[in-house]
């Protein structure tokens, strides 16, 4: 076997506070092969990315390796000098950050940025070294690399970005690379482009490399070893295969089980008895018909009209009483504005929102908000810290619609219901005096849903309401709502980017792409045997763990059309669809039925039987 | 006290608030009294600050006069902050017209020398304390104004407000129990920053003869009475109002760095 590339014993590092030292990694000790990707898992706050910044000498004023050393090529990480380790970085060690974009020079083209990369590592001519970063750019697969070369970070997408972020990184043509939460903030498509990517040119140049990540399956897909952290410490290592097959720690084997690519059911995060209630053929409960919204942006010239970015493009959906519909798509789909049309804190420019058969924009905003169809929808946000009024108790938060809504009743009664409340989200009742910067993110989570419940609302609209959460705290609030679901016969429109969520909470599934519906049907039957190509993109672009089923491959090429005035006699997909033809470019497919229950917008969709 | 400058700062002020409430009643001599026999006399143990061309003796002037500066700089910070919230986070939170109406008009009151701007009011409305109130709370609304609707505008698409609107909250209800609470600690780190540059406004009205008139007991008159008399060695008695000025404006701007230091995250150790 080849000596390690990077061979670390006993790191340990301290954070300094205002309450005294805070000992955040305590003795991690890890070998890295040449060639090799080593995957580090664990929860926020588990040391993770503390290592990677003690091993690149980038700790900050408040962190301080107390103990341990880190052999990269004979020389100890820890124990260089700034100025030696600054030759390094760059060089032989390379990083890749999370976020893309703030880690680029806002005001210089990125093309050049590249090219002084390139330029210190291969000095020649200003025409050698264009050519070179053109070449890096066409490596990491950037379409129309001449165009970008000239562009500054923020007018490109985050995938592009962080393609340019790895571009960078190998440049050096490093011996070990660092990679921390790399595709975090990137769609699921983006993020299997980008980690494809990554994977492949490191394994082109035999370099080693630690992937730092929360989402256990990218880990399982791409790594050969897993790290295990809990709480500063290494609580297991061994490869992916094993790992999977055997976790040895009790915590593995609990973030093993709070992953929800791995549970083939509900059941398998949910061991509750009693079966989930069937959507009754009644009429439906919420309808949107026709609905368009679009959104003004800033005018490109004194005398040019205002382009508008268009949200939602003609969006026609039905929710039956008591049934889950999740809701999927990448960012910038419309799913957010779907949201928060269906929930009426904003107006559609046209079409209408039907509640039990009444249009609810009839009723003027003001005096909705007094009606008692406010209370019929209520809405979960998506980042829970944010949802809740620092100044008001857990107590206060749940009880303030109740204040509004139900004016009537007294405090008892009141007091009454937000007991009921917290009790039916699973949250303590000593936790209710407390405020929200004293609860941790699933508590958060929980006063939020106990605050949409307690009016005892028809319909819930949970947008992306665990995004924020940690994989065993996102299963619990999975295993919540579905409960809630069954005990209170409350609908959901639960919107996601997370496959994985959708499938195992959702009867429904709507799949969105720039506006509109694109497929729609039985969750099952959607993921089992997609029939429209983005929604079997979407799917083979899922991080699998060991043992799932393998999906078709199908990766979309280039990036999504901009919302911003799209070509309304075009199918929106046109242009990076494999099965497109010129048919598509001219007219634009009309949502219709593909299968029992199934319908997909699609001119020429998949075969039901391939999937 | 955690912090040295939290400290610092209430070892400064608190014997000049000290002086404005109590002062009144606490001083030796009548600070208006005139005593022809005693004039200019330098510090001494009965007249510790020294005596005036009038024969009063400047320390009790020194320590009377804390009420009047502070108790404007006060009512002045006060008014504009409670105005200068409640207009901004309207602002912040509806958008549209008034928004684009008020904006422009802080806008073209910003534009002035504030001092002048302060003047040309005092000069309009007369000379009093409340004029004076009226115009240094005016010159400072507009940044009260800018403060409060940035965050306001930061708060608005926020879960908690959208929560309360689907709670059922109506707007003025947002406004008064969500949206103010939560942007008055930046705004009260402004007041009390504010509150030093305030001081030295309403000294600097009353040194060039607008404001307060003589012979009431005021830092900035003593300080202009006081120039005449340095040249010939009397320096005690412009020395010592303009060291009590000197000590409110920094006590003041230490508290606002004191407080800027709990109120932003950012900033601490």
């Amino acid at each position: 076997m080849s000596p390690p590339l990077l061979s670390v014993r006993g790191l340990a590092v301290a954070f300094r506070t205002r309450g005294g030292d805070v000992q955040a990694l305590h003795g991690m000790s890890f070998d890295l092969r040449p060639g090799e990707m080593l995957g580090i898992v664990g929860e926020s706050g588990s040391g993770k990315s503390t290592a990677a910044l003690a091993l690149t000498g980038l700790l900050g004023p408040a962190g301080r390796v107390t103990a341990g050393q880190a052999l990269f090529e004979g020389q100890d990480l820890l124990a260089m000098e700034e100025r030696a380790l600054a030759r390094l970085r760059g060089a032989k060690l390379a990083m890749v950050f999370q976020n893309p974009r703030a880690a680029l020079n806002p005001v210089r083209p990125v093309g050049l940025q590249l090219a002084d990369v390139i330029a210190r590592h291969h000095p020649g001519t200003a025409a050698e070294t264009r050519a070179r970063m053109l070449d890096a750019l066409r490596r990491m697969r950037v379409p129309d690399p001449e165009r970008r070369a000239a562009a500054l970070p923020h007018e490109l997408s985050g995938g592009l970005c962080q393609r340019i972020g790895i571009a960078l990184a190998m440049a050096g043509e490093p011996r070990l690379l660092i990679a921390d939460e790399p595709t975090t903030g990137l769609d699921v498509t983006t993020q299997a482009a980008v980690m494809d990517l990554l994977h492949d040119a490191l394994r082109a140049r035999a370099a080693g490399s630690l992937l730092i990540t929360h989402d256990l399956a990218l880990a399982a897909q791409y790594c050969d070893r897993l790290l295990v952290m809990q709480a500063g410490r290494v609580v297991e290592e061994a490869p992916v295969r094993m790992l999977f097959a055997a976790p040895r720690h009790a915590y593995t084997a609990r973030l093993l089980r709070g992953m929800p690519a791995a549970a083939r059911g509900l059941e398998d995060l949910l061991p509750e008895e009693g079966g989930l209630p069937l959507a009754v053929g009644s009429g439906p409960l919420l309808s949107l018909r026709g609905l368009r919204k679009s959104f003004p942006l800033r005018r490109p010239g004194l005398f040019r009209p205002r382009p508008r970015l268009v949200a939602l493009d003609g969006l026609d959906l039905d929710i039956h009483p008591g049934e889950a519909l999740g809701l999927v798509g990448e960012s910038g789909c419309g799913k957010s504005t779907l949201a928060r049309l269906a929930s009426r804190l904003i107006e559609p420019d046209a079409g209408e929102v039907l509640l039990e058969g009444q249009p609810i924009q009839a009723i003027p905003p003001a005096a909705f908000a007094a009606s008692p169809w406010r209370r019929a929808i209520q809405m979960v946000f998506q980042d829970p810290a944010g949802s809740l009024n620092p100044r008001f108790t857990a107590f206060d938060c749940i009880a303030d619609p109740l204040r509004q809504l139900l004016p009537a009743e007294g405090a008892a009664a009141r007091r009454a219901r937000v007991e009921a409340a917290a009790a039916q989200a699973g949250l303590p009742p000593a936790l209710l005096p407390r405020y929200p910067h004293q609860l941790s993110g699933g508590e958060k989570a929980r006063v939020g849903i106990a605050r949409a419940m307690a009016v005892e609302p028809r319909l819930l609209v949970l947008d992306e309401p665990t995004a924020s959460l940690d994989a065993p705290v996102q299963a619990l609030v999975l295993r919540l709502l579905a409960r809630l679901r069954r005990q209170a016969g409350v609908a959901l429109l639960f919107i996601s980017h997370d496959l994985h969520l959708v499938r195992l909470l959702c009867d429904r599934v709507a799949v969105m792409y720039l506006g509109q519906v694109v497929e729609e049907g039985p969750a099952r039957q959607v993921f089992t045997a997609p029939r429209h190509p983005y929604t079997a993109a979407l799917l083979s672009a899922l991080p699998r763990p060991p043992g799932a089923m393998p999906a078709q491959p199908l990766r979309l090429e280039g990036e999504p059309r901009s919302p911003v005035e799209p070509d309304p006699g075009a199918c929106r997909l046109h242009g990076r669809c494999p099965r497109g033809t010129a048919f598509c470019a001219t007219n634009p497919p009309a949502l219709r039925p593909v299968a029992t229950g199934q319908q997909a917008r699609c001119h020429f969709p998949l075969e039901g039987s391939s999937g | 006290m955690r912090s040295p400058l939290a400290l610092a700062a209430g070892l400064i002020l608190a014997p000049l608030i000290f002086c404005a409430l109590f002062g009144l009643w606490l001083v030796p001599y009548d600070p208006i009294a005139t005593q022809a026999g005693m004039a200019l006399h330098p510090p001494s143990a009965a007249h510790w600050f020294g005596t005036d061309q009038l024969g009063r003796d400047v320390f009790s002037r020194v320590v009377v006069a804390a009420r009047l500066d502070l108790g404007i700089a006060f009512v002045a910070v006060l008014l504009s902050l409670a105005l200068g919230a409640v207009l901004g986070a309207a602002m912040g939170y509806f958008q549209g017209w008034l928004d684009a109406v008020a904006g422009r008009v802080t806008d073209v009151l910003m534009a002035f020398p504030l001092f002048m701007l302060a003047m040309v009011l005092v000069g309009a409305l007369g000379p009093s304390a409340t004029a004076v109130v009226c115009a240094t709370a005016a010159v400072n609304l507009p940044f009260y104004i800018r403060l409060a609707r940035a965050e306001a505008s930061i708060r608005r698409h926020l879960g908690y407000v959208e929560a309360a609107r689907v709670g059922g909250s109506g707007h003025g209800r947002i406004l008064r129990v969500f949206l103010l609470p939560n942007i008055l600690p930046p705004l009260l780190v402004q007041a009390s920053v504010n509150l030093g540059w305030a001081v030295l406004n309403t000294a600097g009205l009353s040194f060039l003869g607008l404001g307060i008139r003589a012979p009431a007991p005021e830092w900035g008159i003593m300080v202009a009475e006081g120039a005449q008399f340095v040249i010939s060695g009397r320096w005690w008695i412009a020395a010592f109002p303009g060291l009590a000025l000197m000590l409110a404006v920094l006590g003041f701007n230490l508290l606002g760095d004191a407080l800027r230091e709990v109120v932003d995250p950012r900033r601490r150790g």
